[in-house]
């Protein structure tokens, strides 16, 4: 029995928030504050992945994308404004092209369009990575910190990232969950349908990114037709620690996108 | 005088065909599962639909993968 937790905040057009790997819905604690002040955000834990339950992981973008279509439907939602971050970035270009109709306008976060034409991380990250889902769920929060956040972040901001590995060890997830997941994020392939994408689109990406880097914002933002590109030079690859004002400038491009 | 398409257009446009048909096999079994009032019949039907979309996505991201190369 698949069963998938999702959460709402606020009133006024939807967004759709899908986050990034092995994250919880509750990831998002910084943005939906901001964002639920003039919209209905509609935050949800990936299958597998916090209080979400699956007999199945699902091992592609697009099973984890047909997961975000069916959170809209319990949610009573036809049309939403989608903002995808890192894996939910991917999500949310599977979405777009599935089930267009159903996507008002799109915000990708520190995400990648895939294939060969995709920018690697370093293999000092990848083997990170692959690495990861043998740690406790404490020691890969704490081993991360050098890859997800920028060094100006690390320097000036050790609070903020305390408080974001408080949150997340609030919801650990099961390595077979992050296992399919990885094997998601390998196999997404939406290069060559950027240009499909009809939703209003904003990417948004750290300089400093060194898991997913930037030159894969420029792909997506060349790819999709009218897309705009803003990057936060200092940032790295959680960008909404770094430079929470960001939320401000999203919530603005989704009431503008109306 | 016609314009011959090339041949990695005429590639894409056969991925691009075959994700449709598989989309439509998928809404097709999910359409049946719908229908059907018992378990396990139904569960059955929707996860051969999540099976015929994974497989498939697997195979059109490799091709994708390949047209890109």
């Amino acid at each position: 029995m698949t069963s998938l937790h999702w959460e709402s905040t606020g009133t006024g057009d939807t967004v759709l928030m899908i986050t990034g790997l092995g994250l919880s819905g509750g990831a998002w604690w910084r943005t939906v504050p901001v964002l639920s002040q003039s919209l209905r955000v509609i935050t949800f834990d990936n299958r597998g992945v916090g209080r979400s339950r699956a007999r199945l992981h699902s091992y592609t973008t697009e099973a984890m994308a047909d997961d975000a279509a069916t959170v809209l439907d319990a949610a009573g939602v036809e049309r939403a404004h989608v903002y995808g971050f890192s894996l939910g970035g991917m999500v949310a270009q599977q979405l777009a092209l599935r089930h267009a109709e159903r996507v008002r306008s799109i915000v990708l976060g520190a995400t990648h369009a895939g294939g060969p034409r995709a920018v690697r991380p370093s293999d000092e990250v990848i083997a990170f990575f692959r690495r990861r889902a043998r740690l406790s769920a404490k020691d890969a929060a704490q081993a991360s910190v050098p890859f997800n956040y920028g060094p100006r972040c690390r320097r000036e901001h050790r609070g903020r990232i305390a408080e974001d590995i408080r949150r997340r060890l609030e919801h650990p997830f099961p390595e077979q969950a992050y296992r399919a997941q990885m094997v998601a994020a390998a196999l997404h392939n939406c290069h060559r349908r950027l240009k499909r994408i009809e939703a209003p689109t904003l990417v948004v990406h750290g300089g400093e990114d060194r898991v997913v880097p930037l030159a894969n914002a420029e792909i997506l933002a060349e790819g999709i037709p009218g897309a705009r590109l803003r990057i936060l030079e200092a940032a790295g690859h959680l960008y909404p620690t770094e430079e929470p004002d960001i939320d401000d400038e999203i919530a603005r491009f989704f009431l503008e996108a109306r | 005088m016609p314009t011959i398409p090339r041949i990695d257009e005429l590639l894409e446009a056969i991925v691009n065909g075959y994700e449709d048909v598989i989309r439509r096999s998928c809404e097709l079994q999910r359409t049946l599962a719908r229908g059907v009032p018992f378990d396990p019949v139904r569960s059955l039907l929707n996860t051969t639909a999540d099976l015929t979309r994974d497989i498939a996505a697997v195979q059109l991201s490799g091709a994708r993968w390949l047209l890109d190369s």
